[in-house]
């Protein structure tokens, strides 16, 4: 029974893995910007949902329709004033240079955050903080299983809005050859903008679920590592990817602990990130190799 | 009618284009023909907006587009079928010709366009839940020329038509093209490179090397001229 208990902490953390690098894939799916710095939007949209309940008592999945379209404008900024010059570089170049960028956004959030807010651990204490649900000899805590039904809806909805809408298949087109979906008659720049938008709106959703547990200065580049080898598992182009990948990654972390020892925990996820990349290096559910 | 006037394109220093000038009359198939290397394909990455004139004019119905927006251009009705065809290979086949009729006023006809599109290409049809990326050549090309046609354009441009297909299939298509032309007076430009295949087609060619117009008259003349004949068709 305590393997299984283990193994509902590994579906919780992954889970949240996944909402932290739905938006990468996201956004290095359509436009090749590799934004590093997603798990430090994510960090500072913890601190967004940490004040708002804080100060205004929202609680954090409901102040979600403040901070998603807060952090959909800091997104359409970000791009606009940090990425979009290099829209006409080559894939490569492109890859290069907005992981530059996007490192330096790591390091000036990461300090803004300190200096702002210094560099104290907080946490978002709601009445159901620590409240579980106990049934067939499991305790799932509510916020878990709460992060859990986000994500899923998040991640989803995602794959659903791309696929079926009409906004949805532009995106789908860019991401395949954005050259050619000019001929279709798509606006490109302006749906690129939108999406890149739409990416960093989605780490509102992650620093939601941050806020409940642990949010300081320096947990973004720790999210965005689980976020990298997400996206190394799940393959480039895979929204539905992401969601597995999180749960292999959060099942593989807790077995290490439970098999090996609570310090091996960074490793195992490591181990099959160069697993993956040896072996299947176009991902688990991507279906090209390269960018 | 489409008129290129004086083009000077350059592929950053390289100037690929030399004071280009043509005319594509509606209603007619008008063929570029030229070697690998000529300039046919920057012709028309020109004029769909996806490169920028350094110098000269390009008209479309009396507008100036050659500042436009390329997704401008497809609404004013020129519609292209890139080289080597640039399906989306994600996407099934009815994807694919959905995403084609992304404009306004095409997306309000989309079915009415798709049922034609199925009855000029039955195999598509056939094939229209299939992902894009499991046709065969032909079948593909049908579909970039299918997709093309789902904006409701009055120009098409088709570059390199014939490229890696089998000349029983590459006649099967241009015969298609002939009948879209004459029954709905979709004007055609055609860039290639099989120039016997080009100048049957057409009805008036023109001629490219090296980036400049070299020559250029009726389609039936040209493939009688000893030029041609030499220098294209390898016929001394």
């Amino acid at each position: 029974m305590e393997l299984a208990q283990f193994l509902t902490y590994g579906v919780i953390n992954g889970a949240i893995y996944a909402l932290v690098a739905i938006g990468l894939a996201l956004i290095m799916g359509i436009m090749g910007i590799f934004n590093i710095a997603q798990g430090s939007l994510a960090m500072v949209a913890a601190y967004a949902s940490f004040f708002l309940f804080q100060y205004l008592g929202i609680d954090p999945f409901l102040s979600l329709v403040l901070t998603m379209p807060a952090m959909f404008f800091l997104g359409l900024l970000l791009h606009e004033g940090l990425f979009s010059w290099m829209r006409n570089f080559s894939a490569g170049q492109k890859l290069r240079n907005s992981l530059l960028v996007a490192f330096g956004l790591v390091l000036i959030l990461e300090n803004l955050a300190t200096v702002l807010w210094t560099a104290n651990e907080r946490c978002v204490t709601t009445a159901y903080s620590g409240a579980v649900l106990a049934t067939a000899g499991l305790r799932i805590p509510y916020i878990g299983l709460s992060a859990v039904g986000l994500s899923i809806l998040v991640i989803f909805g995602l794959h659903f809005f791309v696929k079926r809408t009409l906004f949805g298949q532009s995106i789908w087109a860019i991401s395949q050859d954005h050259q050619c979906a000019h001929l279709m008659g798509i606006n490109v720049r302006r749906t690129t903008l939108i999406a890149f938008g739409l990416g960093v709106a989605l780490s509102a959703t992650a620093g939601a679920v941050i806020s409940l547990y642990t949010v300081s200065p320096a947990v973004g580049l720790d999210w965005t590592n689980k976020a990298l080898i997400l996206v190394v598992l799940a393959g480039v182009g895979s929204i539905q990817g992401i969601f597995f990948s999180g749960l292999l990654l959060g099942l593989v972390e807790v077995m290490s602990v439970y098999f090996v020892g609570v310090h091996y925990t960074g490793v195992a996820g490591l181990v099959i990130f160069i697993l993956v990349l040896m072996f299947r290096p176009q991902g688990l559910f991507g279906k090209q190799v390269g960018v | 009618m489409l008129e290129l006037s004086g083009l000077d394109i350059y592929h950053g220093d390289l100037q690929a284009l030399w004071g280009v000038s043509l005319t594509v009359r509606d209603r007619e198939i008008t063929t570029l023909i030229g070697s690998n290397g000529a300039g046919k394909s920057t012709t028309l990455m020109a004029i769909t907006g996806l490169l920028r004139p350094a110098k000269g004019s390009i008209l479309f119905d009396g507008t100036r587009i050659d500042k436009l927006a390329a997704h401008k251009i497809v609404e004013l009705g020129i519609s292209m079928v890139p080289e080597g065809r640039r399906l989306f290979p994600e996407m099934s086949v009815r994807q694919n010709l959905e995403i084609g009729a992304f404009i306004g006023k095409a997306r309000r006809a989309k079915y009415e366009t798709m049922d034609w599109i199925y009855e000029i290409f039955p195999i598509l049809k056939a094939r229209a839940e299939q992902q894009a990326s499991t046709l065969s050549g032909g079948e593909q090309q049908m579909l970039a020329i299918g997709r093309a046609l789902m904006s409701q354009p009055k120009l098409l441009l088709v570059d390199e038509l014939s490229l890696g297909l089998a000349p029983v299939v590459v006649e099967k298509i241009s015969d298609v093209l002939k009948e879209i032309n004459k029954s709905r007076g979709i004007g055609i430009f055609l860039v290639e490179q099989n120039v016997q295949m080009a100048l049957e087609l057409a009805d008036i060619g023109y001629i490219i090397e090296n980036g400049r117009i070299v020559g250029q008259g009726e389609a039936e003349a040209l493939l009688e001229s000893e030029e041609v004949k030499e220098a294209y068709l390898g016929i001394a």
